[in-house]
């Protein structure tokens, strides 16, 4: 899978979409659209987040499923909420 | 087996497998320290002594493992709120595993007759047949007693998501605490 590139190679400033296209009829929209939140974060945190989801929200089941321990997975998600929380607020 | 994993267990394993092995250890340490002569008497102490009743080494380990957990306990929640009482437990449990295995110094009571004689030749110091050998016993504590810092400093780490100054701090804290407590109950006792 490719990954949504979030941070610009070549200054580091966030990326925005420029473009969207229709897979089906090539329409094409130009325009200024950020980027989702959770769309940049690294690639190994969306998919942290999207196993959470899918795990029902439990800290353990996750535990179990990364073979890591309850604190080690909270920790995880703890950072996680607080680097949204930062981009959050970047973003305002 | 990565050996990692010896100095952080509590990454990787759950919080019941952590107590599972703590409390065997405890077990053994007791027992150690029962056919060996040893006590445990601090939460970060352990010295040689003769006629150890099998009784001693456990209560010995009661009094330091409540110690510990309620001290570390009572800072890991100042440090961050999410902080369980079973992971500390089992910090507890877990990082206290080396010093069991320093008794082993003392089979057949090696350790205490090597210090008993060099202890003679004070305050000279001359060289006997039992300066190698304590030498040797010396390294290997030092070796454990690292090792035993390293457990609680990484399931301190992880049980209270700490990290910089505040683990550090936290840290030091907890142990100076901790022995502090137990001598205090020693001597209640």
């Amino acid at each position: 899978m490719k990954k949504t590139p979030a941070i610009c190679p070549s200054c580091e400033a966030t990326l925005k979409v420029s473009s969207l296209s229709c897979t089906k009829c090539d329409t094409l929209i130009s325009g200024t659209y950020d980027l989702p939140i959770i769309a940049s974060l690294p690639q190994e945190d969306q998919i942290f987040i999207l196993d959470f989801i899918l795990s029902g929200g439990s800290l353990k089941a996750m535990a179990k499923q990364m073979k890591k321990s309850y604190p080690t997975v909270r920790n995880r998600l703890d950072e996680l909420i607080d680097l949204l929380k930062q981009l959050q607020e970047n973003e305002h | 087996m990565n050996i990692s994993v010896l100095f952080n267990p509590f990454e990787k394993y759950n919080e019941k497998d952590l107590l599972g092995f703590g409390f065997l250890a405890l077990v053994l340490g007791s027992l150690f320290a029962f056919w060996w002569n040893a006590r445990y008497d601090g939460a970060l102490d352990l010295h040689f002594s003769y006629g150890v009743k099998w009784w001693e080494p456990f209560v010995d380990n009661f009094i330091n493992l409540s110690s510990i957990s309620l001290i570390f306990y009572g800072i890991g929640k100042i440090i961050y709120k999410k902080t369980r009482f079973i992971d500390i437990l089992a910090l507890s449990l877990v990082a206290r595993f080396p010093l069991y295995l320093l008794t082993l110094t003392n089979i057949n009571g090696a350790n205490q007759k090597y210090t008993e004689t060099l202890l003679t030749t004070l305050p000279d110091l001359i060289f006997t047949e039992g300066l190698i050998p304590l030498l040797i016993f010396s390294l290997i504590g030092i070796l454990l007693l690292l090792w035993m810092i390293v457990l609680f400093y990484k399931g301190f780490k992880i049980s209270t998501n700490s990290k910089g100054w505040k683990l550090n701090v936290g840290i030091v804290i907890a142990l100076i605490l901790s022995e502090v407590l137990s001598k205090i109950i020693f001597n209640l006792i």
